[in-house]
């Protein structure tokens, strides 16, 4: 009853007028059209950087997202941004992202940095590969910085691919096989915005798929990739 | 969403994959990221239609980030009919773009495809901050012939896999690994190992192993033998210091060129320093005993028929071999005709020995393709003579005299592999050895009647150029003839209608229409169209420039052709020409056919099938400019 007035579940001490004002516009947004056409609206492609691959204990670094509209990438509807921290993480971590220490204790700052993310995505479902992760991570920092519980619909192409492709799902697991089977160009690994635009490019050979495998809309093509997981696990 | 940028690593990945290719590999860093920055990225899959005419008006441009994509004309089905596979890199559809048309092409992914999108608003904004960018996008003809030229000479060489070339690398012609000697050696050492090993000749070195000279056969001869220099000696003191010396890399042709310049028998090959061997004149004559400068002294000493008309075959040969290394046209012909035009100078002198006409002081004219230097390598004979009217000398007699010695040429020539003309166009026939008033009549006859005959005629006399004797001759005839169709304008709009009539074989779509069995006849149909165009409007212009591409260089500031229209249809000519001599080349290794001016256009690569349809619309452009002209 108060998150219809306010929109965190407990107020953050510090919080801006403009992350305020941020948060409350995204939290007004209408939810995507869970029916319209898989390969047609937007897409948001995200991937994140963190200290470290522990989803519970580790913080998150950076976070990258690039739009996919249409079918197509459009460079310029790409987001970046890197997280400032306390104090930067071990060198073997730095060496796998390559954000260094200066720019995680000089970068943005954490509920900015969040809420501009948030202006960003939108309402639109987003993509990852491995979702969960990039999901639990964002789920933490929303949670610490902008105290409430962010919680919206994932497409993992890790789960989507197999499907598409049938013939590769056994041979094929990490982001790395599929990129090379489909010889898929990798400028710089491990940056956030790098690889969401290697993952982007999954996306768009998925899309025309997306009803060959059982799902027409965009709203079927998620369910399928939650189903698929849940299954799996099972 | 516009005003967004991208992240810096996204624009500076994306600029990467670019560079790769032509010609976002000579723009500036700042342009190549601008363009980068405003990029979409779209996923085609196997067999998908990325454009097609149904897609309307062109609003940006696909450059290929990877895959194949292939082009077809929708109006033909076969095969065959293939317009061209695009691959990584490559931009279409440029032209429909600049024009804002729909294509009138289809363009279909052969395998899954990722294609970059331009939208039209950035792409002109990097057409206008980019000089290389719009040199790319409106120059596509001189672009496509760079890389057909390439084509050319890997067509060519790999035939030739294991025949070596005038452009094949030094590095390909070295016998035998070098064979050295510190500098400190005796010359009797030196001659021991010669004759040893049996070699020509011996590098020698300082202490450091590099090379500081050289010793040869000749050097014993001069330097020791008939010197009487005692045997004992160190080498250093009668070697050749500071030998030449080249990279590996460096193609026969440039090593010829240097040692027939600077007199060098002898060139030290090296890779990176390491000396790796010795490239002697004898090898490199041994390879090709053709050479431009050789052959040209060739034929000028060549004391008969025989020995020239040897010479002459050699002329053809270097041209095929020139085709073969992918030397452009205009300057393949240009030296073809040079050489030529030496055969045809030797073969007067030689008839000049048995006829005394000498005195006479008459100036023998080169026409129709010879005049314009346009020979291809299968030219029949076209010339003239002019003489001057001397007071107190009789015309006739002079004639009598000057037709023995022109039949004696003709003949010459014709023996050197010039045929004779059917249509008889020789200075041996009385009515093309005329005087010099009776040219201007002729001339002036031809202007103010203009019937067909005339006008056949113009076509061929009007590119007259003088070969040997008083060119003097020639300038008047030619001053007299600008003077006199200027004020003709009757003459030149017969001219331009004649000239109309011949149309490029091009069909409503832009496709090219052949003929017979589909083919079509490169000379008839399409040089004679730059040719005729360029005669009418260099004539209109008062331009005596007789090639065909000088004669638009001349005239195109005049009638404000701009540079860039005249350097493209001067390219498109100039390719038309290449193909000329490449089918007349492959006719002479037996393809066998009475036309060697026909082709089949499927029978071209995709690429050149390209140029020639562009080449084909720019002698259609250059036609309807005559025919706007004169109103047609």
């Amino acid at each position: 009853m108060l998150s219809s007035l306010w929109p965190f579940r407990r107020a953050r001490a510090g919080l801006s007028e403009e992350v305020t004002q941020l948060v409350r516009q995204w939290r007004g947004l209408p939810e995507y059209d869970q029916r319209r056409p898989a390969a047609s609206g937007r897409w948001v492609v995200v991937d994140v950087e963190s200290s470290g691959l522990d989803a519970v204990n580790d913080s998150l670094i950076a976070v990258g997202a690039l739009g996919v509209v249409d079918g197509a990438i459009d460079l310029a509807d790409s987001f970046e941004v890197i997280l400032r921290q306390d104090a930067p993480s071990d060198t073997g971590n730095i060496e796998v992202h390559g954000i260094g220490g200066t720019e995680q204790t000089e970068g943005e700052d954490p509920a900015l940095a969040l809420a501009a993310f948030l202006d960003f995505i939108g309402k639109d479902p987003l993509v990852a590969f491995h979702a969960p992760f990039d999901a639990t991570m964002i789920r933490r920092a929303v949670d610490r910085h902008l105290g409430f519980s962010f919680k919206r619909p994932w497409l993992d192409v890790a789960d989507i691919a197999p499907l598409a492709w049938p013939r590769y799902a056994s041979r094929l697991t990490g982001l790395d096989d599929w990129l090379e089977t489909f010889e898929i160009p990798v400028a710089f690994r491990h940056r956030a915005i790098a690889d969401c635009l290697v993952t982007a490019q999954l996306l768009l050979m998925v899309l025309p798929n997306a009803r060959g495998i059982g799902a027409a809309t965009a709203g079927e093509l998620v369910a399928l990739s939650a189903s698929n997981r849940w299954l799996s696990q099972g | 969403m516009n005003e967004r940028q991208p992240p810096p690593l996204l624009t500076a990945a994306t600029a990467d994959v670019l560079r790769k290719h032509a010609p976002f590999d000579a723009m500036r860093k700042a342009d190549l990221e601008h363009l980068a920055a405003g990029l979409k990225l779209r996923y085609f899959a196997k067999d998908m239609v990325l454009l097609s005419p149904d897609s309307g008006r062109i609003d940006s441009l696909f450059i290929v980030q990877r895959g194949a994509v292939q082009v077809e004309e929708p109006t033909q089905v076969s095969l065959n009919t293939l317009a061209g596979t695009l691959a990584d890199g490559d931009c279409f559809p440029v032209g429909a773009l600049i024009a804002g048309r729909a294509t009138t092409l289809r363009y279909r992914a052969l395998r899954d495809t990722f294609c970059y999108v331009l939208d039209e608003t950035r792409f002109k904004e990097v057409m206008a901050r980019s000089p290389e960018f719009h040199a790319f996008c409106t120059r596509r003809l001189a672009a496509l012939l760079a890389t057909s030229r390439r084509g050319t000479r890997e067509a060519y060489s790999n035939r030739a896999a294991d025949e070596l070339t005038m452009a094949s690398p030094l590095r390909n012609a070295i016998r035998h690994a070098p064979v050295t000697l510190p500098e400190s050696a005796s010359v009797r050492q030196v001659l021991e190992l010669m004759k040893s090993r049996r070699i020509g000749s011996i590098v020698l070195t300082d202490g450091g192993g590099h090379p500081t000279g050289i010793f040869t056969q000749t050097d014993v001869l001069n330097r020791v033998a008939l010197a009487a220099q005692p045997l004992d000696r160190p080498v250093a003191e009668v070697m050749t210091r500071g030998p030449a010396t080249l990279p590996a890399s460096t193609a026969l042709s440039e090593a010829a060129q240097l040692m027939a310049r600077r007199g060098f028998r002898h060139v030290l090959v090296t890779d990176e320093d390491l000396l790796i061997g010795v490239i002697s004149e004898r090898d490199l004559f041994g390879l090709q005993r053709l050479s431009m400068q050789g052959l040209r002294k060739d034929i000028g000493r060549a004391e008969s028929v025989d020995a020239l008309a040897f010479a002459a075959r050699e002329v053809r040969e270097l041209g095929t071999a020139m085709l073969a290394q992918g030397v452009a046209a205009e300057q393949l012909t240009q030296f073809v005709s040079a050489l030529n035009d030496a055969v045809t100078e030797r073969a007067i002198e030689l008839a000049m020995q048995d006829h005394d006409v000498a005195g006479i002081g008459f100036c023998w004219m080169g026409l129709g393709s010879e005049g314009r230097g346009e020979q291809t390598l299968a030219t029949d004979q076209d010339n003239a003579i002019i003489f001057p009217d001397r007071e107190g000398e009789d015309r006739q007699a002079t004639r009598e005299r000057l037709l023995a010695f022109a039949d004696q040429v003709n003949r010459t020539l014709d023996a050197c592999g010039f045929p004779l003309c059917k249509g008889n166009i020789m200075a041996r026939n009385p009515a093309w050895c005329l005087s010099d008033t009776e040219w201007h009549e002729r001339f002036d006859d031809w202007i103010r009647n203009s019937d067909p005959e005339a006008l056949l005629n113009a076509s061929i006399f009007f590119d007259f150029r003088a070969l040997h004797g008083d060119a003097t001759l020639v300038d008047r005839l030619r001053e007299f003839l600008l003077d006199n169709v200027k004020d003709r304008p009757v003459f030149l709009r017969q001219m331009a209608a004649n000239a109309a009539q011949t149309r490029p074989p091009l069909g409503l779509f832009g496709d090219i229409v052949g003929g017979e069995g589909g083919t079509i006849d490169l000379k008839r149909q399409v040089s004679r169209v730059f040719v005729d165009c360029a005669r009418i409007l260099s004539l209109a212009a008062g331009v005596g420039a007789v090639s065909t591409a000088e004669r638009l260089r001349a005239t195109g500031p005049r009638i404000r052709m701009s540079d860039d229209d005249v350097a493209t249809a001067i390219d498109a000519f100039q390719f038309v020409q290449m193909l000329r001599l490449r089918a007349q080349d492959s006719l002479d290794r037996g393809a066998g056919a009475s036309e060697p001016n026909r082709i089949d256009p499927d029978s071209l690569n995709t690429l050149d099938r390209r140029i020639l349809r562009e080449s084909l619309r720019q002698a259609r452009k250059l036609q309807n400019r005559v025919g706007l002209d004169y109103q047609l």
